[in-house]
């Protein structure tokens, strides 16, 4: 009885753990419009971007201990290997739209959807060498 | 097995389990970023102290890629040039759907020497001006400067707009918060662009004597607050903001006494108007149009697109299918080469098989209205 509870804790461990967690570490994003560097945390189920550089030309800044900023703070995995962020809290809220969009394409590479009023910026991240 | 590991069990399978919901709802929703100052106090910067080089800094035809909202442009330009000696304006001329312009210039306001912006435009049928004042200075250490520049009602809490320089690159980014109706004003636009040919602002700064420490309108006094535009539902105006609605076929000049816009176009000294109407043939008959005004000609001599020649482009309106006649308003007197490109194979872009014809050379004199009709669209690229 008791091999069968804890068979079943297994399962359901390894069912959520279908995509690996690929996303933790330092991310690099350079685009047209601004150039950002990020490190993905997880803190209990939520993952969390916290900004080590950001410049978009006039806001210009890297990561200071004292007044950290964070991209995101509520990223969490769905079983689809997508990782998504701050869906609308309110539960009758129309507004199902995530602000965030996350995918792997490989274990250096992100590709992230954010969204401005529903429609995608799309990006490419790359992981940072250290 | 006792009755709390079976239990602990059970709720660990929910925890495990509900973390795998396809349909995460998550009331967090937090988005940080660096908090600027978003005051709603307007304290602008007396630029007798620091700022004045703001204008000489804004001068030039500015190109590089463009971000609205989350629509990209790879490719977008505002042509900058002195109007006076303490005003500089730039334009971006949609076509059909509207313009949208922000000039500086120079005025004092709450007893301040300053610079003021004057940004808006007739956008799908919504006339609007807005008006901004310098508010802050940074120096970087790339040796960049920045500027900002705040509604002049609201403050940052409205909408503000940020300009870096460095060497010939701005970094132009704005803040809205649609006139107030927002919590916080958010990113609406940002431009990283180069500065390219020169030469044409700077032969309107030698003309005028650009740039000068004088006021070049008005506006010691403030605005009147009851002639500000008012959001449905307020009981005071929250921005400088003057706003009518088109209903009709009431041009520019109607819309702007509509508005009760204190600076309206008539106002502006030494800019003037053109207007190109287009005959249209059997191949064109139904299309769209590109209508350029550039520099350098945008065809060769035999009436061939030069792609080449596009970093040139200082105007570039799109003008829809029922349309024959575009008519440029705040045009800094100059030459220009008018090409048009009808979009024969209604791509939306300017490809193989679009008709066009030799670039027609043009010279606008300051204050003149001119008009000028393009008959020979008949070169198929």
């Amino acid at each position: 009885m008791r091999a069968g509870f804890v068979l079943i804790v297994i399962l359901g461990i390894s069912s959520c753990n279908q995509t690996p967690n690929l996303l933790e570490g330092s991310w690099s994003v350079s685009s047209d419009f601004y150039k950002a560097n990020y490190r993905i945390t997880k803190q209990g189920r939520m993952h969390h971007a916290l900004i080590l550089m950001y410049d978009d030309g006039t806001t210009r800044f890297k990561h200071d201990p004292l007044n950290p900023n964070y991209l995101f703070k509520s990223l969490r995995s769905r079983n689809d290997g997508i990782y998504v962020d701050a869906i609308s809290g309110a539960t009758k809220s129309k507004n199902t739209q995530a602000n965030f969009r996350i995918s792997q394409i490989n274990i250096d590479t992100l590709f992230v959807d954010q969204y401005i009023k529903g429609k995608p910026i799309s990006e490419v991240w790359v992981r940072m060498k250290n | 097995m006792s009755d709390l590991v079976k239990a602990t069990s059970i709720l660990l399978l929910i925890v495990f389990f509900s973390g795998c919901e396809d349909e995460i709802r998550n009331i967090a929703e937090i988005n940080e970023s660096p908090s600027p100052d978003l005051s709603r106090e307007v304290n602008p910067l007396d630029i007798n102290v620091d700022g004045f080089d703001f204008l000489e800094k804004m001068q030039g035809h500015w190109t590089g890629p463009l971000r609205i909202i989350a629509d990209d442009f790879d490719w977008f330009a505002f042509d900058y040039r002195a109007i006076s000696p303490s005003h500089i304006h730039g334009i971006f001329e949609g076509g059909s759907a509207g313009n949208l312009l922000t000039s500086f210039f120079v005025t004092d306001f709450k007893n301040t020497r300053t610079i003021m912006a004057r940004n808006g435009g007739l956008l799908n049928g919504i006339y609007r001006t807005s008006y901004f004042v310098l508010d802050s200075i940074r120096y970087d250490a790339d040796n960049s400067k920045y500027f900002r520049l705040v509604d002049a009602n609201g403050g940052a809490a409205i909408m503000y707009m940020e300009l870096r320089f460095k060497s010939d690159s701005l970094y132009f980014n704005a803040y809205t918060s649609r006139l107030g109706l927002n919590l916080m004003p958010v990113r609406h636009m940002t431009f990283r662009s180069s500065r390219k040919n020169p030469e044409l602002a700077l032969q309107a700064a030698q003309q005028l004597g650009f740039p000068q420490n004088n006021s070049a309108w008005d506006f010691s006094g403030g605005f009147r607050q009851d002639l500000l535009y008012i959001n449905p539902g307020d009981t005071e105006p929250k921005s400088a903001t003057f706003l009518a609605q088109q209903t009709g076929s009431n041009d520019v000049f109607t819309l702007a006494d509509e508005s009760r816009d204190p600076f309206r176009i008539q106002d502006h000294p030494y800019l003037g108007y053109l207007t190109v109407n287009i005959v249209r043939n059997t191949a064109i008959e139904d299309k769209g149009w590109f209508l350029y005004l550039s520099k350098e000609p945008l065809t060769d001599s035999n009436g061939f697109f030069i792609n080449e020649s596009f970093s040139s482009v200082l105007r570039f309106p799109e003008i829809i299918a029922t349309e024959n006649s575009f008519n440029f308003t705040y045009m800094h007197p100059g030459e220009y080469y008018v090409t048009v490109i009808a979009d024969a194979n209604e791509d939306g872009s300017i490809s193989a098989g679009d008709i066009t014809h030799v670039s027609q050379k043009i010279e606008l004199s300051p204050e003149q209205t001119l008009t000028v009709t393009i008959d020979n669209i008949n070169i198929q690229n």
